[in-house]
């Protein structure tokens, strides 16, 4: 049932990522500048910059070379040629990917305990001390700069105390080559797996510090609105009559709290972890560059502007489709959540 | 009971960082003679003849090895895998005899015909190899396909190299990265991906590289020069200059790259004890005055406009001091520099008076286009701008300041949309024809053009083009002399500055020279012990 769901929901979502391609393939010949002169830079003589617009197939009209791209994504399933980094797309999103992926969890791992502390303590605690300080983490975690929280991180954990390491991901001491020692492109599970099988756990703890820094900075954003989800949607449990007939009974605070009110304020904050989830493992393109963590985001910023058209295609779809799926397990979990959406589901309403 | 949660979770943070940090220090890139060079980005390939950029070119020239290289902290041609070369007499025929007894890093011998496959797989599109490029940038750019007529192996350790024209600047571009000898073993095992397999015969062998991440060199212990102290160099990317910094300043790098005037300042007064090496660097920053719009047509109005820049002081706030001001289009360290030619002096009231003279007694209105990223000869080109708008308006001409993203910067100016515009160039092969010939030779002033002040003295281009014909140096400096007092009269750019480069080193580092040409070599560097 819930499978099927699933499968046609997806499939609805096929066109409409192929339709974000071709209005991003369009928009991408209406702006000025082409991947030849950014090769070149400096030195683009008009030779030279005819040369590899040729040896690229830049002069074929846009459609041709739009059409030989779908051709190859849907009958292949490849998914191209970078022209910049002149390699296959799939290995550059083999390394990329999981990158993502490791620092996106690690992030959701702090975002999503630590903004729902602060969302029901400041919702129970309202108008205290308490719900002042946690509305000014939240605050400030929506409204500052990353590239600024990085950098304060940085100074605050290995200039001035010297704990971690500012960027990167591995380090070098370790006997580990991540180029060929990586069976899951992420080192942290890597280094789990190494410990596992008795390989010993430096790689893992090597891993796991390098990962702590920038898994802080990414967190912050999800962390702010799901504290703040949180918050309000206690709030309007909480203010609720069967709250206040439970607590008549004699029913003691936290089990008010956390067992009567929690089920039902789950839902709106559900809703936006799941799409805060679908933004994060998009790619995070100030926290990727600032923490020299070689992910998806920052390829795909680059991609836009070298104008190295496959690649921005590609990495749309993949953003795009991690989007759709995200949504899709959000409203999939709503579901499950709240017996009365199954319900409407089951009658054949629509949700 | 929120409280005790509160101070719980708050204990636990704090003894899980303390457990991280206490597990080992920050990687302290210390052990054994492993050099950790920090970079502002990664290498698009290894292939020294498909791409054009310092980051990949930095790499490769550790791994390969060109015929003819140039010395040490120069751009002076001497052997390398040549021992020797005859020219011939007409200049048209170099013939090379080979270093005998050289290998590549997977074991196959450098001869005659791993130097003929190198090149001819850049030169011939018939060739097996030609089609494992999208393109071959530079021996395009040099004008090599067009210059060279054939490429033999008269012996097993000789090459001929047939020239159509003479040229004089063909010795040096064999020295550049492009002419690297590659193995033609690996050539046809790799195919395409040879460019992220390397094997060469330089002082470095290639060991892995993680995209993005790192790449990593062990020493090549066979290397024909001798062998290299290092025993390993990894070349890590950090794309925010900031974390590059902060980087070095916590020891995780022994080297960084690139760094802004303001960070080398910085490093002085946070890391004292690091060692920063200088050097002028082979570039040039300059205004070009589009010389086919409105009042820059006019040679007085240009020379007015030089007379009003006060380049002092953009060197001193802009490039913190990291540059000296430029009177001609090259840089003072390149042979046949004019350095009779005194600059148009800083004087507002005389550059007023030649405004007027040119019929611009209240000065006019128009616009300088810079460029929005930063570039080695212009760390800060939005500064640099602004400094000329404030000198420009003191002389009565107001400019608004533009610029666009990079691609469409470099679209724009060529085609000549800009009424001014910022840029500049650094040199490839240390001869004066790769500043003069493409920047301002009438052969590229049309659009899309390299020569973006479009520029076009007819007597300047002829000796232009007779000076890369002949063969004799004393003979071709003597004309480029020449074409920069025409130049200087002319005006056609405001030459800014040749800026400097810094290179801020551990201080165990030893042996580190910065390269003319941006060239970073690794074989004679070494790392004290602690």
């Amino acid at each position: 049932m819930f499978a099927r769901q699933a499968l046609r929901r997806f499939a609805q979502s096929v066109p409409v990522l192929l339709f974000l391609t071709l209005l991003l393939f369009w928009a991408l010949k209406l702006i000025p500048g082409d991947i030849a002169l950014v090769m070149a830079g400096e030195r683009a003589t008009p030779e030279r910059v005819a040369y590899i617009r040729a040896s690229l197939r830049l002069d074929d009209p846009w459609w041709v070379q739009y059409g030989l791209y779908l051709k190859r994504l849907v009958l292949e399933g490849d998914l191209g040629h970078s022209l910049f980094h002149d390699q296959a797309i799939s290995n550059l999103f083999a390394t990329a990917i999981p990158a993502t992926v490791e620092l996106a969890s690690a992030a959701l791992l702090i975002a999503i305990p630590v903004g729902l502390f602060l969302g029901v303590v400041s919702a129970v605690a309202r108008r205290t001390w308490w719900d002042r300080v946690a509305s000014f983490i939240s605050l400030t975690g929506v409204s500052m700069p990353i590239f600024w929280l990085a950098l304060l991180l940085m100074w605050f954990f290995s200039l001035n105390l010297g704990w971690l390491p500012t960027s990167g991901r591995l380090s070098d001491e370790v006997v580990f080559d991540s180029a060929t020692d990586s069976l899951f492109r992420m080192y942290t599970v890597d280094g789990i797996w190494l410990g596992v099988t008795g390989g010993g756990w430096d790689v893992f703890l090597s891993a796991l510090r390098y990962l702590t820094l920038p898994a802080i900075a990414l967190s912050t954003i999800p962390m702010a609105h799901i504290c703040r989800m949180t918050r309000s949607a206690m709030l309007d449990v909480l203010q609720q009559d069967y709250i206040r007939t439970a607590r008549a009974k004699g029913v003691p605070q936290f089990k008010v709290v956390l067992k009567h009110a929690a089920r039902n304020a789950a839902l709106p904050v559900v809703t936006v972890l799941f799409l805060q989830a679908g933004a994060l493992f998009g790619g995070a393109v100030i926290t990727e560059t600032m923490f020299a963590w070689p992910g998806l985001g920052k390829l795909l910023v680059e991609s836009i502007s070298s104008r190295d058209f496959p690649m921005v295609q590609s990495g749309t779809l993949f953003v795009g489709a991690v989007f759709v799926l995200f949504n899709l397990l959000g409203d999939l979990t709503v579901g499950w959540l709240d017996p009365r959406t199954k319900q409407g589901r089951s009658g054949g309403g629509a949700n | 009971m929120v409280m005790t949660i509160k101070s719980r979770s708050l204990t636990a943070l704090t003894v899980f960082m303390l457990g991280l940090a206490t597990f080992e220090q920050p990687a302290n890139a210390d052990s054994k003679q492993v050099l950790i060079y920090g970079r502002g980005g990664d290498s698009v390939s290894l292939d020294p003849a498909k791409e054009t950029d310092g980051e990949s070119l930095n790499v490769c020239d550790n791994i390969f090895d060109t015929l003819v290289q140039f010395k040490d902290g120069t751009t002076e041609i001497e052997p390398a895998l040549a021992q020797s070369w005859e020219v011939s007499s007409d200049g048209l025929r170099y013939t090379f005899r080979l270093r005998p007894n050289v290998s590549f890093h997977d074991g196959t011998p450098m001869n005659a015909e791993a130097v003929v496959y190198s090149l001819m797989r850049q030169h011939d599109p018939k060739h097996e190899a030609y089609k494992y490029a999208q393109v071959w940038s530079y021996w395009q750019d040099m004008g090599m396909d067009k210059l060279v007529s054939a490429i033999d192996a008269v012996d097993d350790k000789t090459v001929r190299m047939t020239l159509r024209t003479p040229s004089a600047p063909f010795l040096a571009n064999l020295a550049m990265s492009f002419a690297s000898v590659v193995s033609p073993t690996a050539v046809r095992k790799f195919k395409a991906e040879f460019a992220r397999n390397p094997v060469g015969t330089g002082p470095f062998k290639f060991v892995s590289w993680t995209k993005n991440e790192k790449i990593v060199l062990d020493a090549n212990k066979g290397f024909w020069a001798g062998q290299p102290k290092l025993a390993r160099v990894i070349f890590r990317a950090y794309p925010d200059a900031a974390t590059r910094l902060n980087a070095f300043l916590a020891k995780e790098i022994h080297m960084m790259n690139l760094p802004t005037p303001d960070q080398v300042n910085t490093i002085r007064q946070k890391r004292p004890e690091a060692k920063i090496t200088e050097e002028p660097a082979m570039n040039v920053a300059y205004l070009a005055f589009n010389t086919g719009k409105g009042p820059f047509s006019n040679p007085k109005v240009r020379r007015a406009l030089n007379m009003a820049v006060n380049k002092e002081a953009i060197i001193k706030g802009v490039y913190a001091g990291m540059g000296i001001p430029a009177v001609n289009p090259i840089p003072p360290s390149l042979w046949g520099y004019n350095s009779s030619i005194t600059a148009y002096q800083f004087n507002q009231t005389k550059a007023r008076q030649l405004l007027a003279e040119a019929g611009y007694p209240n000065g006019f209105e128009s616009e300088l286009y810079f460029p929005p990223v930063s570039r080695p000869y212009m760390p800060d080109a939005k500064r640099v701008a602004e400094a000329i708008q404030a000198d420009f308006k003191s002389v009565g001409v107001k400019v608004q300041l533009t610029t666009h993203e990079w691609a469409v910067y470099l679209d724009k100016t060529k085609k000549g949309e800009h009424p001014m515009a910022l840029l500049g160039w650094t040199g490839d092969n240390g001869d004066p024809d790769n500043f003069l010939s493409v920047l301002l030779s009438g052969d590229n002033a049309k659009a899309p053009a390299s020569n973006i002040a479009f520029y076009d003295n007819a007597k300047v281009t002829q000796i232009l083009r007779d000076a890369q014909k002949v063969t004799v140096q004393k003979k071709r400096a003597e004309m480029y002399k020449q074409a920069q007092q025409l130049i200087h009269q002319d005006a056609p750019w405001i030459p800014l500055a040749h800026s400097r480069v810094a290179m801020p080193m551990d201080p165990r580092v030893q042996g580190f020279i910065l390269q003319p040409n941006g060239s970073r070599r690794f074989f004679k560097v070494s790392l004290n012990a602690k």
